[in-house]
């Protein structure tokens, strides 16, 4: 930057240059009040002086009264050289002191009255020599003339005194006048520079001032993240200049840098909770678990919130989004007590790594807080929220590959367990879990081969009309043998779920069954109705109307013997898409149950939306009606609503011959469990079927 | 020459009134006061001119009380400055305790006196101060006796022989000098002396009306005139009295029988008793006599008025008198050669 530009010289030069200007026309007016004092001072003095002249004369008039005086007392005789002697010393002191007036006086009308003075003075002295006897005459002047005499000299002498005196005053007046109007001359200069470095400095100033605010103001929103705005006072060439084009420079780097940040930000954040996304999350346990050294204590923990669907459901997505927010919130505070990390995974899923030894001595310890935690009822808008999660822990020191997959499959495998126990509750991976894991995972790849070779049978369940005892139909159930052993259908759908194999398990039953059906009508003449579970994986695509038009097609069943039976869970939790997959799927000409009625937690509102050809009321309803008559109450009612619904009512589990009454008394329709036939494999199903007359029910 | 100026005065007011003006009044009222200014200067003879110090030593002599025979008396003794000059007696004692012939005279104002003693006939202050020194009545002494006594005194030798370097101390030199000191004596300035300097407050009213009346009426200032308010004049005035004054040196002229020189009347109201022979004892006495005019004879001065005054007219003439001292005798006591 040129000097001249700068702020420093724009401000200090003028104040300089002022100050310089400023000081010399003090200078030289006070120099000229100086020397004017100094003329006056002069002048007063030689006034003063010729004053004391003037007093000094009337003094010696005085001596040589006096003199005079003591001669005419007559009181001794004082000889003539005597007088003579004072006399001219007299004489010569009062014309030296004349002298002295004259030459110090200047004034016209003083010299004037010094003349006066001295002729009446030459006169006087005549007469005083007369009187002393210094010159002889025969007349000397009376005593009272001469007295007279001498009070005019010396009134003269005092008026010249006095006037002196008052040219002295004059003169210190016009001194003082004129030190008075040199001051005031040096106090407007002043004023007047300092008015004039005031209002210079304060336009500058004013001017760098305005341009520091606006830089500030700019500063300001930069901070608040603003970073293309306009930074004013870039054509500035000062150093407020520099300033703006740099503050400019860095805003817009600034809003580069904070378009990366950001970028990468989202990458790795979840965009409601502002938690980490899975990827940063896994890059960090990545990170956790190549630290050898201090993995020992590392967890790691899924969490899944319970009920997250009822609540987005009966309260709305905001409050669904609200409680992801809030529950993130206490994790990440609790994630932070234990040198952690929580991540929301997608959904209602979230995951923690977490240490032990920190806030928290072991996994179990963490699962109670965050349970604790968790229960803290949440309120929304005028709802009370009860959240709810299950928590699946896996320590890393128990894992024996401490790898990503592993340890998250490994919480996995908890979590599933704890929710499997009962919600709201957590599960550490152990070596139990660690056991039931690994047959998961067994179980998962034999069935995945299984079903890929066919080798998933199905079994059939009788389904008995409870007023007339007939068959009307067989419910075909996913059968699988493992190594020779059966492996309970409960165990290996939910891997199926689980692995996504259930859509090809579904579709194998199907087709088994449908195959059964045409085959019994091959052999009997008559039409087996069969019914099959349909995951709601499968309603989450289209693909379920074409796959089982297709199987449908394949077979020969007609489709109005095929009763097609979906979950109430998985029918309410995907209610938008499934109604319109159900609506496709019943075009085809099948019928559609819904199963387990009862146990979900939905209201009942979604029957309104769709009517289902059969309700199937789930098994725990008949279990304990012969507990106790509220339970038989209960069994009554809903087999009373769904019947209102006008569908037909099937159910589930009668084991006993009461249970078989209790049902049919209450009005259901069709029967089904051990009391009429346990689940029959496809040989014994058609061997039965031959041994029993079919009623069409369908 | 005196009379002649009245007239002139007289004419000019005359001449003035027929214009009526008052201002004419008070220039005649001025001319009138102008015969009244004090002289500022005092005349020596050229045969004893002034120096302080023969004036000096004549103060000396005069207050000396070794001048007289006995030594008991000096000049002062009579011409005592705290009485006017003179002593408050009809007639002064002398040496011998004898009562004198005469009121002793003031010596104020007499150095443009043309003669002295009562009777005039003293020509100079000299001759006149031989008198008294050697009157046997008066202070009883001769000049040898008396030169040879101060010339014991060393004082006495000395400034005489300063002064009078070549005769020392001689009857001559002593009579000079006693002469010399007693023409320096004049009256003070007096309340009068600025009234006709100019200031009309430095007398009273009555003082003033006195004053016409001193100058008009009573015609006092045909005697008693100028400055000094004598004409140094011999006249009878009509007292009645054996001493025949001015008419012992003259017995066959009428006109000088019973005449007395006219006193000053500065410091007047100090100098009583009044009269050649002391007799009037206050002014109002000697204002009486004029309205009496005196005894009618032959050598009876005719300037003498047949007036009468009103009480008022008493009082003015000696309010106006007064006017004419100045209290303060304005005299320091010598200091006298020790024997």
């Amino acid at each position: 930057m040129k000097l001249r530009n700068t702020i420093q010289f724009k401000l200090l030069l003028p104040i300089v240059l002022l100050l310089l200007v400023a000081a010399a026309c003090i200078g030289a007016v006070s120099l000229y009040v100086f020397d004017t004092n100094n003329r006056q001072s002069e002048l007063g003095a030689q006034a003063l002086q010729a004053s004391h002249h003037a007093h000094n004369a009337n003094q010696v008039v005085g001596k040589i009264d006096t003199l005079v005086q003591e001669t005419l007392d007559m009181v001794s005789i004082k000889s003539e050289a005597h007088l003579r002697t004072r006399f001219e010393s007299f004489a010569a002191e009062l014309n030296v002191t004349l002298n002295a007036l004259r030459a110090t006086s200047q004034e016209p009308e003083i010299l004037e009255q010094i003349s006066s003075l001295e002729s009446e003075t030459n006169i006087w002295i005549k007469n005083v020599r007369l009187l002393l006897g210094l010159d002889k005459s025969n007349q000397i002047p009376t005593r009272f003339a001469f007295s007279k005499q001498t009070q005019k000299i010396a009134s003269k002498s005092l008026e010249i005194s006095m006037l002196t005196e008052d040219v002295v005053q004059n003169h210190s007046e016009n001194s003082r006048n004129e030190f008075k109007n040199g001051l005031l001359m040096v106090a407007a200069l002043t004023l007047g520079l300092l008015a004039t470095i005031t209002i210079y400095l304060f336009s500058r100033i004013k001017s760098i001032g305005v341009s520091m605010t606006n830089l500030a103001s700019s500063m300001t929103e930069i901070v608040d993240g603003n970073l293309d705005l306009a930074v004013q006072g870039q054509d500035r060439k000062d150093e407020v200049g520099q300033m703006a084009r740099n503050l400019s420079k860095f805003a817009s780097d600034l809003s580069e840098l904070d378009h990366v940040k950001k970028e990468k930000f989202l990458l790795s954040h979840d965009v409601l909770t502002g938690l980490a996304n899975r990827r940063l999350f896994t890059e960090r346990l990545e990170q956790e678990l190549m630290d050898h050294a201090n993995r020992g204590n590392l967890i790691v923990a899924l969490i899944d919130l319970d009920n997250f669907k009822f609540i987005n459901d009966t309260m709305g997505h905001d409050a669904g989004d609200a409680l992801l927010v809030e529950l993130s919130n206490r994790f990440q505070k609790i994630a932070d007590r234990c040198n952690g990390l929580v991540a929301r995974f997608g959904g209602d899923e979230f995951a923690m790594i977490a240490r032990t030894g920190t806030s928290y001595q072991n996994a179990e310890e963490l699962g109670e807080f965050l349970l604790s935690k968790i229960a803290i009822r949440f309120q929304f808008n005028s709802n009370l929220i009860q959240p709810g999660c299950s928590i699946g822990f896996a320590n890393v020191e128990d894992l024996e590959t401490p790898v990503i997959s592993d340890a998250l499959k490994a919480a996995d495998v908890a979590l599933y367990e704890a929710k499997a126990s009962g919600k709201a509750r957590f599960q550490v991976y152990d070596e139990s879990i660690k056991a039931l894991h690994i047959r998961q995972q067994n179980l998962a790849e034999n069935l995945k081969s299984a079903i890929r070779g066919g080798e998933i049978n199905a079994s059939y369940q009788p389904k008995i009309c409870l007023n007339t005892g007939a068959m009307v139909g067989v419910e075909a159930l996913a059968r699988w043998q493992m190594n020779g052993e059966w492996i309970e259908p409960e165990e290996f759908v939910t891997i199926a779920e689980r692995t996504g194999l259930i859509r090809s398990m579904d579709m194998q039953v199907l087709k088994s069954a449908a195959e059964f059906s045409v085959e019994v009508y091959g052999k009997t003449g008559e039409r087996l109705a069969i019914s099959s579970n349909m995951s709601a994986q499968h309603f989450l695509s289209e693909d379920i109307v074409s796959n089982v038009q297709k199987i449908l097609k394949q077979t020969g069943l007609p489709p109005s013997y095929y009763t097609l039976e979906i979950t109430e869970n998985s029918a309410v939790e995907n209610w938008d898409a499934v109604v319109s997959t159900l609506a496709k799927l019943r075009m085809l000409g099948i019928k559609i149950s819904i199963d387990d009625f009862g146990t979900g937690y939905s209201s009942l509102s979604y029957l309104q939306r769709f009517k289902f050809d059969e309700i199937k009321i789930d098994k725990e309803f008949v279990n304990r009606v012969d507990e106790n008559d509220d339970s038989l109450f209960l069994f009554s009612s809903i087999i009373n609503m769904a019947k209102g619904l006008g569908s037909k009512i099937v159910v589930e589990g009668i084991e006993t011959s009461q249970q078989g009454i209790f049902a049919k008394q209450a009005g259901g329709h069709i029967g089904q469990g051990f009391l009429f036939g346990k689940p029959l494999s496809r040989t014994d199903a058609l061997a039965y079927v031959e041994r029993i007359e079919l009623s069409a029910v369908a | 020459m005196r009379i002649w100026r009245h007239i002139t005065i007289a004419l000019i007011g005359v001449f003035s009134l027929e214009h009526s003006s008052v201002s004419s009044a008070q220039e005649i009222s001025q001319l009138l006061r102008d015969e009244f200014k004090r002289p500022t200067v005092i005349t020596f003879p050229d045969n004893a001119p002034y120096s302080p110090q023969v004036a000096t030593l004549g103060k000396m002599l005069f207050f000396d009380p070794r001048l007289s025979g006995t030594q008991n008396m000096s000049c002062t003794t009579c011409h005592n400055p705290s009485f006017g000059w003179e002593t408050p007696v009809e007639k002064a004692i002398g040496t011998k305790n004898v009562a004198l012939d005469r009121h002793a005279p003031t010596v104020l104002n007499l150095y443009e006196a043309p003669q002295f003693f009562w009777d005039g006939r003293a020509k100079t202050l000299e001759e006149q101060a031989e008198g008294p020194i050697t009157h046997p009545k008066e202070m009883g002494a001769n000049f040898p006796d008396l030169i040879a006594r101060l010339e014991q005194i060393e004082e006495y030798q000395y400034w005489f022989g300063m002064i009078f370097p070549e005769a020392g101390i001689t009857k001559s030199n002593i009579l000079t000098a006693i002469a010399t000191f007693e023409r320096t004596l004049i009256s003070g300035w007096s309340a009068f002396d600025d009234w006709i300097a100019g200031d009309e407050n430095a007398i009273s009213n009555s003082a003033k009306r006195g004053f016409d009346i001193f100058t008009g009426k009573a015609g006092c200032s045909n005697c008693h005139s100028g400055w000094n308010f004598t004409d140094h004049q011999l006249h009878d005035i009509g007292l009645e009295t054996e001493d025949l004054g001015g008419g012992i040196f003259a017995p066959d002229d009428q006109s000088r029988q019973h005449t007395f020189k006219t006193p000053t009347l500065r410091n007047i109201t100090d100098r009583a008793p009044f009269m050649h022979h002391g007799d009037l004892l206050t002014l109002r006495d000697v204002i009486a006599h004029y309205e009496t005019g005196g005894i009618q004879r032959p050598s009876r001065s005719k300037l003498i008025k047949d007036v009468k005054f009103t009480n008022q007219e008493v009082e003015d003439l000696i309010s106006f008198m007064a006017t004419l001292t100045e209290p303060n005798p304005n005299i320091k006591a010598p200091s006298l050669p020790p024997r």
